[in-house]
């Protein structure tokens, strides 16, 4: 597989020129040799002989296109994602960092939908001692929730902070774009919600697919490029402050996700004040 | 963990939550198989649920998956009205997933075909945002009420025990001494009066002396919160049969000023929107499309794809809200809070002085003429007013008769023909003058356009400027935009511009923008709606029955009225005394004015009430300023307010203080139609209707109990007209009974299937199988003829009934039109008068300083440097007013709300992000974290609503001698309402809107105080 272009990590300017070149390039070369696989995982998994759900669906490659221009901030396909995946408390596997930007008067809000970019070269199947975790052929990065054993190491080696341990399951867990719904011709459930059209689901193997038109024609980018991971996750509009690390002020939750939401003995981690005075002062 | 296991099985006990365990479940109530963890039930696809669709890998088709039922209706978790999908487990009979309706215009621009099948659908989801996804835990909150719950401490003691649905009904109803059995010394012994008690005064005059206050039965009061469509007028067909005017919804803490000023301008209509898909240039002003307004996910796609395309649009507003501005083509314009009229105003200056407004469209002074000239719409632009002073009609338009004309048909306005020079009946003049003053038949007037080019020119531009905080150039560039485009730009407002006591006034300024460029009817200028299938006529009346009439007399909120005509006004007059002030404000030209519910009952003004019915309404939390102990006292003494009873789904934190709880339906278990809003340019109407069977428990003979359950059954007990054996008649005079809500209901889903002569196709056997209607209509078959079934049931799979999406634009113009007269002077409102100051309003656009009832600016009342700053709410896409706090997904994503303000506020008060503050206001003072923002003008504070509360599960409360525990996530955040400003002259009232009738939810005076 050809590695990335190493001057586009430097530049933003040449990597937005070079992505659909270069970026997208990388995706057929990689096609063509055959996937990313966990020798152990593929053979945990034999036994299911050519599931879907482990094999994926030959001859597609799944990505997602973000456009930003669409994106309202509304943190419905948060939301659907979690009631689709049946996610726990203060866990996600989506999300969307909602932060201002500028200074008054001329401040504006900018949202960063974020997921697991099922990237070309995903640094976290990798790491993984017990094979748990694997690319399938359509590109979806799936973990085995019978195998995982829970060490966490493939949590850490993701560079965009898309795994996370599931507290009832005790595995790795992350996005996997709804595979139990793109596996029956289905939309990914963010997909499917999202009220401004932002996100997009789409086969770069097509060359009919209207996303992967729009991958190929129109100027998009990547999260911190520099990682040589390669997303298959696109944004339009993705501007420098937000491409790299997420810079602006959070307006919505607290920096760290799992600040929201309820502990893992089901109390909620924000306390309420509850002090008011009624009398007139 | 624990406590959870507790409570839900003691809720079980209680008769909370009573039906499910509540959507923890799914996340709480595992059993682990191994240290390792719950063994998921796949090993790829772990714990995502089954997808109710399975591909046929041979066909490419879909077939649903026969575990799961897919439902059409419609949503309340805001007001938008959005389709729903949802998918129901057929096995649990629970909801697994809401998605949006793909039919429902709300829901995708480019909406399906009403014949399309839905397993066609499969990939063409309708959309929905983040609340109407968490529907489902409004549904299954733990802290559901479903059972009749009664007090057995006094009110507000959150001591409660569940009672049966006939003891329910029998204590209410005949009343006596229904508190014996409680611990409250106040009402141990009081003789309660029961709705059977009130209604056997119904011939008895309220006031013998008074007889314009109607009969005794007005003095049952029912005060609703959110209560719409066919629920509504449910709801008004209990209270006609009963004999009260009093019967309301929570408009006045909504945005009242701003239906009341748009029916000014259009008359009989409420709301008129953009058309964004089609607009070259859109300002929106105190709204900001993408997180809230009507409908908001709507607004949010239109305004999206207007963003992708590069469409211009402008916020103006002082806060920078979420969603709205975002990308090259939006700006946020900063404006001082209240202060939209004073831009506005400045921006009609400027145009019309630089000519820049449409003078030949104005000049119509009819619809024949107007359409004869290729426009769409015509005004009262060249109308003539009489400005005589000291004449008997000062402020009227001149009639014909006055200006010496032949009386002939048609309307009675004069113009002075623009060809002619001299008076015209405007019936039938072809063009008029449009800058007029003079003197008809010896009387001075003045044109409409003349009065408001008049009012326009008390300011210059770099006055307005200096009320509103935006320079004189950019209110000139802002006009100059706004009249650059043609027909193709639109302004559109909502309530951060209403919300003051000059709301009415800021309106009606931002009305004549788009009246000045002669934008409706046009693609890309303003839409007046498609309208609905209506729904109360057709096969069956629904509005009328053998007996049923309307309920006469002053509603106890003295809305609708003229205080001028009352026997008070007339008695003080005849005394010689100063008629003014009033006791309490009347409020001649609005409805819904819900602030002034409780304060009039107490003070008796004009007259008592026996009888409170509390539907889906909190007053202490939302009423700005109501939420204090002096107004919780007074109606928690049984004297006040002998009897009340609150429809609600949990113990609210206003509920909490009523004598009963009536188990309410979620919107998922209930009915109602409603027409689609005017932003989708479209006719339809959306049919919420009950998709799982309701939560709550059931009479003897199997009826769930809801609102709607309650009031047949007192109806049925006191033999109401309009209820029981023969209520509802049909087209062939047949009376049908209404003995459950089906009954109703499905005789309205019924006229929307066959309306206007062209009835919807049957429906095709797959999509009942998709549905499971099949049991459904086996459940209400005798509701309605065999016949009417598949149309009916056609309707409900498709969650309503809508127009195909392409009948929005006929060509350049928008494919529905209003005709009606647009009008730039509200002659009603100018010839009426305040009843406190006995002063006339105004009767044309213009800036009006905010003031209080009296007269008494604000700026005097609250001096800046005592109060520095000012609190404004809002209420974004994550939040609904009063409710949501049990959607624990949405609270993951924002816990808790802050003080949030502009860094530069932060730095003149010495704080830093995250400090804890105190809030200070005239009236109280509550603790809140502050958070520090570029996009929130300097010198003011925002919150959003809906945290902070004390009831709705945020307090522990005793049921049945049981403690039921709070979620104490539900009392994080602020709340300011309660301590929000009130008018200093009139006991317990907001300030507010004395045209409009709005609460105002935008002048609180506040200062910060490190905690």
């Amino acid at each position: 597989m050809k590695s990335p272009d190493k001057s586009t990590i430097s530049s933003r300017r040449k990597f937005l020129m070079g992505a659909g070149a270069a970026g997208i390039g990388a995706v057929a070369a990689g096609k063509a040799q055959g996937k990313t696989t966990n020798d152990a995982a593929a053979k945990g998994r034999t036994a299911e002989g050519r599931d879907t759900a482990y094999h994926g669906q030959a001859g597609k490659r799944w990505v997602m296109l973000i456009d930003l221009r669409k994106c309202v901030g509304c943190q419905a396909c948060t939301v659907a994602c979690k009631i689709e995946n049946n996610i726990p408390d203060g866990r996600f596997r989506t999300w969307v960092p909602d932060v201002e930007i500028g200074t008054f008067p001329n401040a504006r809000r900018a949202f960063l939908p974020r997921l697991c970019n099922h990237c070309e070269r995903p640094s976290c199947v990798e790491v993984c001692p017990a094979g748990a975790t694997w690319q399938r052929a359509d590109g979806v990065v799936e973990i085995d929730y019978d195998t995982c054993w829970g060490c966490g190491s493939c949590v850490d080696a993701c560079p965009y902070d898309a795994r996370f341990m599931n507290p009832v399951t005790q595995t790795a867990d992350k996005c996997t774009f709804c595979s139990q719904r793109i596996d029956q011709g289905l939309l990914p459930a963010c997909v499917e919600t999202c009220i401004g059209g932002a996100r997009q689901f789409g086969d770069l193997n097509d060359p009919n697919d209207p996303v992967a038109r729009t991958i190929r024609t129109h100027p998009v980018q990547v999260l911190k490029p520099e990682t040589g991971n390669e997303p298959r996750v696109f944004y339009i509009g993705l501007t420098h402050e937000l491409q790299n690390n997420l810079q602006g002020k959070p307006t919505l939750w607290s920096e760290d996700r799992e600040a929201a939401g309820k502990g893992d003995d089901g109390t909620w981690k924000i306390e309420p004040l509850v002090e008011m005075e009624g009398a007139d002062v | 963990m624990k406590t959870r296991r507790n409570f839900l099985k003691l809720c079980a006990a209680a008769g909370i939550g009573g039906g499910a365990a509540g959507y923890y479940d799914v996340l709480f109530h595992m059993i682990p198989f191994n240290d390792r963890g719950e063994k998921a039930p796949h090993p790829v696809y772990g714990r995502s649920d089954a997808p109710e669709w399975l591909l046929d890998r041979s066909t490419g088709e879909h077939r649903p998956n026969p575990d799961f039922a897919l439902r059409h209706t419609v949503d309340l978790q805001c007001h938008s009205e959005c389709g729903l999908r949802v998918k129901i487990d057929k096995k649990s009979g629970r909801i697994a997933r809401i998605i949006g309706n793909p039919y429902q215009a709300n829901c995708r621009s480019d909406y399906l075909d009403y014949k399309m099948p839905i397993a066609k659908t499969a990939r063409l989801p309708g959309t929905v945002c983040a609340r109407g996804n968490t529907g489902l835990q409004t549904v299954y909150d733990p802290y559901r009420v479903t059972v009749p719950l009664k007090r057995t401490g006094p009110r507000g003691a959150n001591k409660w025990k569940p009672i049966s649905w006939e003891q329910f009904i029998k204590e209410v109803v005949e009343g006596g001494r229904i508190f014996a059995d409680t611990d409250d010394p106040a009402s141990k012994e009081l003789e309660v009066l029961g709705f059977r008690g009130l209604y056997e005064k119904r011939n008895e005059p309220m006031d013998p002396e008074a007889p314009e206050m109607g009969r005794r039965t007005n003095g049952l009061v029912i005060q609703g919160g959110r209560i719409k469509g066919t629920r509504r007028k449910f709801q008004t067909r209990f209270a006609n049969a009963f004999g009260t005017v009093n019967e309301f919804e929570h408009t006045n803490v909504c945005e009242v000023s701003h239906h009341i000023a748009t029916d000014a301008v259009y008359p009989h209509k409420h709301a008129v929107k953009p058309d964004i898909r089609s607009a070259e240039f859109v300002m929106f002003w105190g709204t900001s499309p993408g997180d809230a307004n009507f409908p908001m996910q709507t607004m949010a796609k239109y305004t999206a794809e207007a963003r992708a395309r590069g469409t211009r649009y402008v916020v103006v507003d002082p806060v920078l809200h979420r969603g709205g501005v975002g990308g090259d083509s939006a700006e946020w314009v900063s404006i001082r809070p209240g202060t939209d009229g004073a831009l506005a105003m400045g921006m009609i200056r400027w145009m019309i002085e630089n000519g820049r407004y449409n003078a030949d469209y104005l000049s119509y002074p009819n619809q024949r003429a107007a359409e004869a000239a290729g426009e769409l719409s015509h005004t009262d632009a060249s109308f003539l007013v009489i400005v005589e002073p000291g004449h008997e009609r000062e402020g009227a338009y001149l009639s014909p008769a006055e200006a010496g004309l032949a009386v002939g048909e048609g309307e009675g306005h004069v113009v002075i023909g623009a060809d002619s020079g001299r008076p015209e009946p405007a019936a039938e003049a072809g063009k008029a003058r449009l800058d007029h003053a003079g003197t008809v038949n010896g009387i001075r007037v003045k044109s409409a356009f003349r009065l408001l080019r008049e009012s326009a020119n008390r300011h210059s531009l770099e006055e307005y400027a200096a009320i509103c905080g935006v320079a004189a150039e950019k209110i000139a560039d802002l006009a100059r935009e706004f009249t650059s485009h043609g027909r193709k730009a639109a302004s559109e407002f909502y309530r951060g511009v209403v919300k003051h006591p000059n709301g009415f006034y800021n309106g009606f300024a931002l009305h004549m923008l788009n009246v000045l460029i002669g934008n409706l009817n046009w693609k890309g200028g303003i839409s007046a709606g498609g309208g609905s299938y209506g729904g109360m006529t057709g096969i069956y009346d629904l509005n009328s029955a053998p007996g049923l009439s309307k309920a006469k007399g002053i509603k106890i909120n003295r809305e609708g009225a003229h205080y001028e005509s009352s026997t008070e006004y007339r008695k003080k007059v005849a005394a010689g005394e100063d008629p003014y002030p009033a006791r309490r404000p009347w409020f001649p030209h609005t409805f819904n004015v819900y602030s002034e519910l409780l304060p009039s009952i107490i003070e008796g003004y004009p007259y008592k009430a026996d009888i409170l019915i509390w539907h889906m309404a909190t007053p202490f939390y939302s009423v700005p300023g109501q939420g204090n102990e002096e107004l919780i006292e007074k109606v928690k003494d049984p004297n006040n307010i002998p009897l009340i009873i609150a429809s609600d789904i949990v113990i609210g934190d206003t509920s909490m203080y009523a004598d009963y709880i009536l188990p309410d339906t979620t919107f998922m278990e209930r009915w109602v139609h409603i027409g689609l809003h005017e932003t989708t340019l479209v006719k339809g109407t959306s049919v919420r209707w009950p998709v799982i069977e309701p939560l709550t428990g059931k009479t003897a003979d199997g009826r769930h109990f809801s609102y709607e359950t309650f009031l047949i059954d007192v109806a049925e007990a006191l033999g109401l007209p309009g209820f029981g054996k023969e209520a509802i008649p049909d087209r062939n005079g047949r009376l049908w009974p209404l003995h459950s809500r089906e009954d109703y209901f499905l005789k309205i889903t019924a006229n929307v299937a066959y309306a206007d002569g062209d009835p919807v196709p049957d429906v095709a056997e797959e999509d009942m199988q998709i549905c499971d209607l099949a049991a459904f209509r086996k459940e209400f078959e005798d509701s309605l003829p065999a016949d009417q079934w598949p149309k009916v049931l056609q309707v409900l799979a498709r969650g309503g009934r809508f127009e195909p999406a392409e009948n929005a634009w006929d060509g350049e113009r928008l494919g529905h039109r209003y005709t009606k007269r647009l009008r730039i002077y509200a002659e009603e409102v100018a010839l009426s008068r305040n009843a406190i100051t006995g002063k006339r309003f105004p009767g044309t656009p213009m800036w009006l300083e905010p003031a209080t009832i009296a007269g008494t600016p604000l700026a005097e009342l609250d001096p800046k440097d005592k109060w520095p700053l000012k609190i404004l709410t809002y209420k974004g896409s994550l939040q609904t007013h009063s409710r949501l706090s049990s959607n624990t997904i949405l609270r993951e994503i924002q816990p808790e709300n802050w003080i949030e303000i502009n860094v530069r506020t932060a730095a003149e008060f010495g704080l830093k992000d995250g400090d804890l503050v105190w809030v200070e206001t005239p009236h109280g003072r509550r603790k809140g974290r502050v958070k520090l923002r570029e996009g929130v003008l300097p010198g003011v504070i925002t919150f959003s609503v809906g945290y902070g509360h004390w009831g709705y599960g945020a307090s522990a409360v005793d049921i049945g001698g049981k403690r039921v525990l709070p979620d104490r996530i539900r009392s994080a955040g602020i709340h300011l309402n309660p301590i929000m400003r009130r008018d200093p002259d009139v006991w317990q009232m907001p300030l507010i809107d004395p045209v409009g009738g709005s609460a105002t939810f935008f002048e609180t005076p506040a200062r910060l105080q490190h905690a």
